[in-house]
């Protein structure tokens, strides 16, 4: 009796397979233990083993004497992510359902910091030119400083970015660890009296009409503005327009609880497609962690020095801090603030105004996707 | 100098001044919305 065909796979395995079970479990435990995006970096740790096991099933193969076989997770990656973006797109209607753009709203001027903290993004894609990086693959992982996966996702692969799946690990992991960067970025260009100006929050009304056309005007300035950028920014609009008109009740609470728990479960699993050993194992995917951080960061120090540039000219004084809120990580970052301005000052809440810049930051993240999907296609 | 690095700074005062145009115009937007809608009520 021949069992040869027992070992086939374990004959198979490579070292650079070996690594991605290992990071793989890193992603796993990181879920679990740490709860550092569990719901994102669980089914991308579970998929990078599945996708790195010799002759996985769950990718295509072509089998001797079988031939061509269809695997479900490259299956689900040509149609759903491959084919039309669809799945961080569709993710969207969800995180437009969830956001309540009320405390923007009745304090507008917060809009700006959702602008200035992409700053990030642009310095990133900089520097990736620098360490080598066509000008394809440095845009999108600028885009990791969009401090959110779904236009990290988008970019890269309308891109054609061979670092999709670096990529996303590092977008997915950073927003996990907002906690622990932005304090340091933050501390690295404030001083504690800064940190402790005190905001009044005195929020003006804002009525239902003003509620509802928002979404509609935003789509239609940033559409205008940034046509690249009506996919993410139209479905994040759709789905708190579903929210705010207040007669899709149900439909409202599928896409804010439902729809974002069904799309995330399969994004995860999906991306891990691009984390085959052989694509993902090298330095490149190194240097991607570490521009992912330079983004962060650098997202951080734009709002915050934007903050104090206002400062200089307002006599109402902005906590600088606010600024740096203006990243996407939703409410992760106003939350860090708060608990950074209740640290140095402990009745002083900024709460509401981090949320605001917070929000505005949602809008603007999607926007530098698709200005920078816009300015790239012209210099490729 | 790298070509993709020029190119790149172009990108980026390009992009945050597109940027910030539109969260401008979003701003001013919603102000006036909110200024006629609540004198309306």
């Amino acid at each position: 009796m021949d069992f040869a065909f027992l070992f086939d796979g374990i004959m198979a395995v490579t070292w650079q397979q070996l690594l991605m079970y290992a990071i793989g479990g890193i992603l796993i435990y990181l879920a679990i233990n740490k709860q550092y995006e569990p719901s994102l970096l669980l089914p991308m740790g579970f998929g990078a083993i599945l996708v790195n096991i010799p002759l996985s099933g769950a990718i295509n193969q072509t089998i001797e004497g079988i031939g061509n076989m269809n695997g479900v997770i490259e299956w689900l990656f040509n149609v759903g992510i491959g084919a039309s973006e669809a799945l961080p797109i569709i993710l969207f209607i969800g995180i437009g359902a969830m956001i309540d753009f009320g405390p923007l709203l009745s304090n507008p001027k917060m809009l700006l910091f959702g602008a200035a903290a992409q700053f990030g993004i642009f310095f990133t894609i900089s520097i990736a030119t620098l360490l080598g990086f066509d000008m394809k693959d440095a845009a999108s992982i600028g885009i990791i400083g969009a401090a959110d996966g779904p236009p990290s996702i988008l970019v890269s692969q309308i891109l054609h970015s061979k670092y999709i799946g670096a990529i996303a690990v590092a977008a997915y992991s950073y927003m996990a660890l907002v906690p622990i960067i932005q304090p340091f970025a933050i501390k690295l260009v404030t001083t504690k009296k800064e940190r402790m100006i005190r905001m009044p929050y005195t929020p003006g009304s804002v009525t239902k009409t003003t509620r509802v056309l928002f979404p509609i005007i935003v789509t239609v300035i940033a559409g205008l503005v940034a046509p690249m950028s009506v996919s993410l920014v139209g479905f994040l609009m759709f789905g708190n327009l579903i929210r705010e008109c207040g007669v899709l009740g149900s439909l409202s609470n599928v896409a804010e609880n439902v729809l974002p728990n069904l799309i995330t479960l399969l994004l995860g699993i999906t991306i891990s497609f691009s984390m085959r050993a052989e694509q993902f194992v090298s330095l490149d995917t190194v240097l991607i962690m570490c521009l992912g951080l330079i983004a962060f960061v650098f997202d951080s120090i734009g709002g915050v020095l934007f903050a104090k540039f206002l400062n200089l000219l307002s006599k109402n004084k902005i906590n600088p801090m606010i600024g740096a809120a203006g990243i996407s990580a939703f409410p992760m970052s106003a939350r860090v603030v708060q608990k950074m301005s209740l640290k140095e000052d402990p009745e002083n809440h900024i709460l509401m105004h981090a949320v605001g810049a917070n929000v505005s930051g949602q809008i603007g993240s999607v926007l530098a996707g698709g200005i920078v999907l816009q300015l790239v296609s012209k210099f490729l | 100098m790298n070509e993709n690095f020029l190119n790149s700074l172009q990108i980026m005062w390009k992009g945050m001044f597109g940027i910030f145009v539109v969260m401008l115009v979003i701003l001013l937007v919603v102000v006036i919305l909110t200024k006629v809608t609540t004198e309306k009520q």
